[in-house]
């Protein structure tokens, strides 16, 4: 049996937040969320999640600088990071895995689907 | 579904329905910025991203596309400067999000139950199947096999409960039982009472464990479209289901038009157009071979009088390449000498056609060759029970992607995949067990490739697939997927149900792989994923490219 799943999760957009929140509750995460990057990296020091996710397209801190950001934390320098975008290309997929990430997860995503979704991702990464 | 999952439905619900209280507030912001001329701000990028992105999961798939539509456009102006043509196209796109807006959710499923876009799989809806069973096992058992072969389900244990599922959305298919606890004719009544109400036709099959002229009659009155008994063979089901959903339908035929006077070609191809043909004109034959290559037409609809080259010389240059032997050439002219026509059908030309011509006759005489000329030239390139293309084929098609992903510098990777001691089914079970199994794996691989994705049967019960764009690890993942789910589905037999496995080995196209090389190494990947043991996926060895 898998285990759970502590999570730090950024997100800008509160429906959306809510309804990630609504998908992960129950399914084996424990989920750490807050809607910005900055706000993500404060309370990474605090914590050492087994996973973070994190919307591409925030205002502030995006994403991608907020990954950079949470490398340079020595505890978190390898933990599994997943991004989630609207409509992704192929190609664009790859540019997101060469910056660190596991996977993305591209918005609309389908809330009964999201938890097997990550946590794919999840036991797949170092495949 | 369980309880955990109903309730978190119901508290989906709740946040759909707070998405659609706010949505005008949110168009309207988006209208104020466009009217004030913000387009170029990052405000208003953002809040057309964030529509785009979140749409879809509220059930406003159609919004979503939209938003994301307007987004590219506005990607494309920020790259350069604003041109009219944008700003009129971001305006037009801005009222088409109005208008879908105002219709409400496209998908009224309840949003736990969307389908999300699958991160490879072709776009593809899912046709979906209500299934009427009070046995709720069997019910069970249906619904995952039914999934394997990409269908969505969802179950009904009464006439009633379909009732309110129909209320809801109407099913692309129903599968019904004949005998339910509550009535010996409850499946049937349901049946018809379905395409009463609807005034619409829902095919609907029907499964009976009696297996009588009464329960066949009454399926058949009931305006069933086909009947199985149980124990249900799935293999055969999904077959029916996929002829009644329409799931085999016919891309639209492609017609090339090449006449010098555009006017009159602007008029056939707006007539076959019309008539859900896709067309392609030409006004001077030089650039033909090159359009032939991309746009790969069912049917050519040749001028003969053009000024340089006569439609009949074309025809002949175009003879002169062996991949076009059998294209259909239909000649248009006003030409009224049997001799000349004679002549222009000796040189290459199939048919005909005296102008004017009136639009039906166009559009008959069109459809009737090209219809014919898809048929022929399935039967030489595909193989007749998968309906994959054929060896051939195959090579052909990798030979063409290679030297593509070549030329873009894009990977591509190849698989090939073997049937796991397929010979002992067929001496188990016989053939036309052995031919089901090979079906439904051909099934398989067709439902989660994407466009542009090519799957062969590469003879017996060996198979191969060509993914273009697609990595070694994303080609093991999907690949392994298929793995997965073609052994969990159940082939019934008189001796007792079996499953099957196969084999996978994937090799990646390196920038100086030829074709031969890349299916050797993917055939020496299969072999050993065979010589460990079978069941399982191995990733070619390969030399690191320089």
């Amino acid at each position: 049996m898998s285990h759970v799943l502590t999570t730090l999760y950024a997100e800008d957009e509160m429906d959306i937040r809510q309804v990630t929140e609504l998908a992960l509750e129950d399914e084996g995460f424990e989920l750490i969320s807050c809607s910005s990057g900055e706000q993500a990296l404060d309370l990474a020091k605090k914590t050492k999640p087994d996973l973070i996710l994190l919307d591409i397209m925030m205002p502030g801190m995006d994403g991608p600088t907020t990954l950079k950001k949470l490398r340079e934390l020595a505890h978190l320098s390898d933990t599994p990071v997943i991004f989630m975008t609207a409509k992704v290309q192929l190609s664009e997929v790859a540019e997101y895995k060469a910056l660190g990430a596991i996977g993305v997860i591209s918005k609309p995503f389908d809330p009964m689907q999201l938890a097997d979704d990550i946590r794919n991702l999840y036991e797949s990464r170092n495949d | 579904m369980t309880d955990t999952k109903l309730s978190k439905a119901t508290k989906l619900r709740a946040l759909q329905d707070i998405f659609i209280k706010e949505l005008p507030s949110r168009l309207d912001a988006i209208e104020k910025m466009w009217n004030e001329g913000k387009v170029g701000k990052v405000e208003f990028h953002r809040l057309i991203h964030s529509l785009s992105g979140s749409a879809g999961t509220f059930g406003f798939s159609l919004l979503g596309d939209v938003a994301c539509e307007i987004e590219l456009l506005i990607k494309q102006q920020n790259g350069s400067a604003a041109s009219p043509e944008l700003n009129t196209a971001i305006e037009q796109a801005l009222l088409k999000l109005q208008k879908i807006a105002e219709k409400g959710p496209d998908d009224l499923k309840p949003v736990g139950e969307m389908l999300s876009t699958p991160k490879y799989i072709n776009t593809e809806e899912s046709a979906l199947i209500y299934v009427l069973e009070d046995d709720v096992n069997l019910a069970k058992e249906i619904q995952q096999q039914l999934q394997h072969f990409g269908y969505a389900v969802e179950l009904f244990h009464n006439t009633n409960e379909l009732r309110a599922g129909v209320a809801r959305q109407l099913p692309d298919a129903l599968l019904a039982d004949i005998h339910l606890p509550e009535a010996s004719d409850a499946g049937p009544r349901a049946a018809a009472e379905l395409n009463m109400k609807e005034g619409k036709s829902v095919p609907v099959i029907f499964t009976s464990g009696h297996n009588t002229w009464e329960d066949r009659l009454s399926a058949v009155r009931a305006g069933g479209q086909a009947y199985l008994s149980k124990p249900i063979n799935f293999a055969l089901l999904v077959e029916q289901l996929d002829s009644v959903t329409g799931r085999k339908q016919e891309s639209d035929y492609r017609i090339l038009i090449v006449d010098d006077t555009l006017l009159l070609a602007k008029h056939y191809a707006a007539v076959l157009g019309e008539a859900g043909m896709q067309t392609e004109v030409l006004n001077h034959p030089d650039k033909i071979l090159d359009v032939l290559a991309v746009f790969r037409p069912d049917l050519i609809l040749m001028d003969i009088y053009m000024p340089d080259c006569t439609g009949i010389e074309a025809a002949q240059v175009i003879r002169q390449h062996s991949a076009y032997t059998n294209l259909p050439i239909v000649y248009l002219s006003t030409e009224k000498a049997l001799d000349q026509q004679l002549e222009a059908l000796h040189v290459g030309g199939d048919d005909f056609l005296q102008k004017p011509i009136s639009d039906r006759h166009l559009i008959a005489a069109v459809r009737i060759r090209a219809r014919r000329f898809r048929e022929i030239s399935r039967s030489m390139n595909r193989d007749g029970l998968t309906d994959l293309l054929n060896h051939i084929n195959l090579k052909l098609a990798l030979e063409r992607e290679v030297s593509q992903a070549q030329r873009r510098n894009a990977v591509l990777t190849f698989v090939m995949i073997d049937i796991d001691h397929f010979k002992s089914v067929n001496d188990n079970y016989g053939h036309p067990v052995g031919d089901q199994v090979i079906k439904s794996l051909a099934r398989l691989l067709s439902q989660r490739l994407r466009k542009g994705d090519i799957a062969a049967r590469y003879g017996g019960e060996e198979f191969a697939v060509i993914l273009p764009d697609t990595s070694v690890k994303d080609a093991y993942r999907l690949i392994n997927d298929l793995r997965e789910q073609f052994a969990q589905i159940v082939y019934n037999h008189i001796d007792g149900d079996f499953s099957v496995t196969f084999s996978a080995g994937i090799a990646a196209c390196q920038s100086s792989t030829d074709m031969e090389s890349l299916v050797a190494e993917a055939d020496s990947a299969l072999y050993d994923a065979k010589s460990i043991g079978r069941n399982q996926v191995v990733i070619a060895k390969t030399e690191p490219d320089d």
